[in-house]
């Protein structure tokens, strides 16, 4: 045993010296050649620029350049707004960039396609949207899916809120702050069918997310559902039509919100506090100033902040 | 008993020590191997970070939970501005920094007063987890987001829990006073709670060694490894602790350590447990082993997670007294947190914890060091006096010295593969030489702090034995 120890550790120690001594020259070479690199960079980088501006420029469309350009493209899209941005990604189709991404968010390892995914999103256009409602259909990962979900929600291009929800098995799942993403994007178009599939029966976690997004849709036709759901039996549903409501930011939802700095559940009367708070009803002042003497300090926390904040000269 | 009985009693506890030393040494380092593995597979698999916080922000700017920064500071006067407006200036969409000012005696108070325009303000504790008397609040004219609480002096844990009871954000993030955080810190650190469902209550994040960088206004401005071979060896220690072993428990849902340097909690969670222990040097274990009792209790599903990245950097030890006074205190509180929850060991009811990350940390602080120790004696003795035969020997330097080095520079590839921090190719190269030479010394060393702890532990020593720092300065 002893004997086979010490060969044991000798090959390992032989091996990871090798792998490291090769990490090294594999540093010096990329060292030596940094300023080659940056400036083959720098290149790629002006080229796209001018050609964003309709200028000609250089285009140099071989593998080697492939790294370079892609990487200069990524920078660049999270820079340039409007007809610019529009330009670089026709650019990137034009270059054959894009469909090497594209082919990647489909196969290869789960690091590849969610590189390719998050790069998806940052070029945006109707190509790469279809590919990410294609990923969020059928990728077999879950973490890719919610990822392609999300970007397309931050693209303002997600699926309708059924087909959402079936593509991404949400019903049944406890939802987390990316689903929450992608129901606030939802929202404005589709407020009514978050209201429908709200009012259907389905778990309190699901409906407080549904309501929570309806804060997002601005649409004051949806006050009299938050009104409903303010009397829930269930907490986070309560909790949710104030995050909602001061989302919202319309008066009808005072009379409500104030109801709620009564409720039963320390956390909601808390909610309701900044709540009321954040939409300035003064009115709410006497009985968030009685609330500092509530038998839970979390409350008597906000009601002493709100107080304060009340109280604050209002920056003319 | 005659001579010769003697003798063979000798003999038999020569032996005995011996094979008893190589075993525990071979388990340690077979666990070391083990986690070496899990880290490779997690860091080749797990998504490759985002190079630009920029993207990160995009993605979680309306998302990201409320935080709260704790930063305790005890006579801080020279840094404690510099180090407080580079925490205001972190890339995070909604955080606020409490700075917890624990009874200095210098001029750290009145600093802060001065340079960001603080004012006494009244506000009411959500918890009151301290045991000493807050002396007053404070809140910034110029600053929102900064609240200065002063109070009686009480060390960190206390400072801290002063700090938790004041935050109303849903997560904290627990600092040292001397921690760098990088300015995508907290977003990097934050990001698992994006697809969290409710069950992550903490997450950790890798931790390197600031000695030699250059800092500049309480940032880091330029990475650099250190000039001293000291610290140029917990250089290769953090790496190897992050790196790997913290991946690897993390990956196996049996992270039981976050370091007090930066960890990001549940705050609710952590009133709920009453912060951390004031009678103990090493909180920041004993919260984390809490925790996990806390909620195995309780029954309901938990994680704690951890972000390989690098969040924070931290000032090593630049003399023998320091790392002494640091590794004694790290062992000793090693040592009362294991007594403390001895409860737990070897119990189903404790799942992994109980049955393997507890019992692991009973092998390599409680076990390990005496033995290892008492190996480099008895070995060698039994060696020359022909009692133990030369292969066996041979064995015991290969697992000590050699393998040991090779876990070393396997953890130096990993980090040259996947997060590529360290500057240049002559550092790394220096720091791969660092990885031999730690062998060599300045791990037997450590081992011999360690019983320093131990005895601190048996004599129930409660003082805390302080690192000097040395400032940040360029080397």
């Amino acid at each position: 045993m002893a004997v086979a120890i010490n060969q044991f550790c000798a090959i390992f120690a032989a091996a990871m010296a090798i792998i490291l001594g090769l990490l090294i020259l594999r540093r010096l070479r990329a060292e030596r050649s940094q300023s080659e690199r940056a400036e083959v960079e720098r290149r790629v980088t002006r080229s796209y620029l001018r050609r964003i501006n309709n200028l000609s420029a250089p285009n140099d469309t071989s593998k080697s350049y492939r790294a370079a350009r892609l990487d200069a493209v990524s920078h660049l899209s999270q820079l340039v707004r409007g007809s610019e941005r529009d330009r670089l990604l026709s650019l990137i189709e034009a270059d054959g960039l894009l469909d090497a991404v594209i082919a990647s968010a489909t196969r290869g390892s789960f690091k590849r396609r969610m590189t390719a995914v998050h790069l998806l999103e940052q070029f945006g256009g109707d190509r790469c949207v279809e590919t990410l409602t294609d990923v969020m259909a059928s990728e077999t990962t879950g973490e890719v899916r919610i990822t392609a979900a999300a970007a397309l929600a931050r693209l303002g291009r997600l699926p309708p809120p059924f087909q959402t929800i079936s593509f991404l098995e949400m019903q049944g799942k406890t939802p987390n702050l990316l689903h929450l993403t992608l129901f606030r994007s939802l929202a404005v178009d589709h407020a009514d069918v978050l209201r429908e599939i709200a009012q259907q029966n389905t778990s309190p976690a699901f409906r407080s997310l549904l309501i929570e997004a309806l804060g997002w849709c601005k649409d004051a036709d949806m006050l009299p559902a938050l009104a409903a759901w303010s009397k829930s039996p269930h907490v986070a549903e309560r909790c949710a039509t104030l995050k909602a409501a001061a989302h919202i930011g319309h008066p009808a939802v005072a009379p409500w919100v104030h109801a709620l700095l009564a409720d039963a559940d320390p956390d909601v009367r808390a909610l309701a506090i900044e709540t009321a708070s954040s939409l300035g009803l003064r009115k709410s002042l006497p009985a968030i100033r009685a609330m500092m003497s509530d038998p839970s300090r979390w409350v008597r926390v906000h009601a002493q902040k709100a107080s304060l904040g009340f109280a604050a000269p209002v920056a003319a | 008993m005659t001579g010769g009985g003697l003798q063979a009693f000798g003999i038999w506890l020569i032996l005995a020590l011996a094979w008893t030393s190589f075993g525990v040494i071979l388990i340690r380092n077979g666990i070391a191997l083990l986690q070496l593995l899990i880290a490779t597979y997690v860091f080749i698999t797990r998504e490759r970070p985002s190079e630009r916080a920029q993207a990160l922000w995009t993605r979680q700017a309306d998302l990201a939970p409320g935080i709260a920064v704790i930063a305790p500071a005890f006579n801080e006067e020279l840094w404690i501005v510099e180090s407080v407006r580079a925490l205001l200036a972190l890339e995070y969409p909604s955080h606020e920094v409490i700075v917890v000012n624990d009874g200095s005696t210098d001029a750290t108070l009145e600093r802060l007063i001065q340079n960001f325009a603080l004012v006494a303000v009244e506000r009411h504790q959500v918890a009151e987890l301290q045991h000493t008397r807050i002396l007053g609040v404070y809140a910034s004219m110029t600053f929102r987001n900064l609240m200065v609480i002063d109070k009686e002096n009480g060390r960190k844990a206390d400072a801290v829990n002063a700090g938790i009871g004041f935050a109303h954000t849903p997560l904290v993030c627990v600092i040292d006073s001397d921690s760098i955080i990088e300015p995508d810190g907290l977003l990097r650190a934050t990001e698992p709670f994006m697809t969290d469902d409710g069950s992550l209550i903490a997450v950790g994040g890798a931790i390197r060694v600031v000695n030699g960088c250059d800092v500049k206004g309480g940032s880091l401005r330029r990475i650099a490894i250190p000039r001293r071979m000291l610290p140029r060896f917990q250089v290769v220690e953090y790496l190897r602790a992050f790196l790997t072993a913290r991946v690897a428990n993390a990956h196996l849902g049996s992270l039981l350590l976050i370091s007090g340097a930066f960890g990001i909690f549940k705050r609710s969670l952590l009133v709920e447990i009453g912060g951390y222990r004031h009678d103990t040097v090493g909180e920041d274990f004993e919260l984390v082993v809490r925790l996990h009792r806390h909620m195995r209790d309780r029954g309901e599903p938990y994680r704690i997670g951890f972000v390989p990245e690098i969040v924070c950097w931290t000032e090593a030890p630049e003399t023998l007294l320091g790392l002494r006074n640091q590794r004694a205190r790290w062992e000793q509180g090693a040592l009362e947190t294991l007594w403390r929850h001895r409860a737990i060991l070897l119990r189903p009811k404790y799942g992994r914890i109980g049955l393997f990350a507890l019992p692991h940390f009973v092998v390599e602080d409680v076990i390990g060091p005496p033995l290892e120790l008492i190996g480099y004696l008895v070995i060698p003795a039994a060696y020359i006096t022909g009692v133990l035969a030369p292969d066996v020997a041979l064995a015991f330097l290969a697992l000590t010295c050699l393998f040991g080095t090779a876990l070393s520079i396997g953890t130096l590839a990993l980090e040259e593969t996947q997060l590529k921090r360290t500057p240049t190719a002559a550092d790394l190269l220096r720091i791969g030489i660092a990885a031999v030479l730690e062998n060599f010394g300045y791990r037997q060393a450590n081992l011999l702090f360690r019983l320093v702890g131990m005895k601190r532990y048996l004599r129930s020593e409660t003082g805390w034995s302080a690192v000097p720092r040395v400032g940040l300065a360029p080397e």
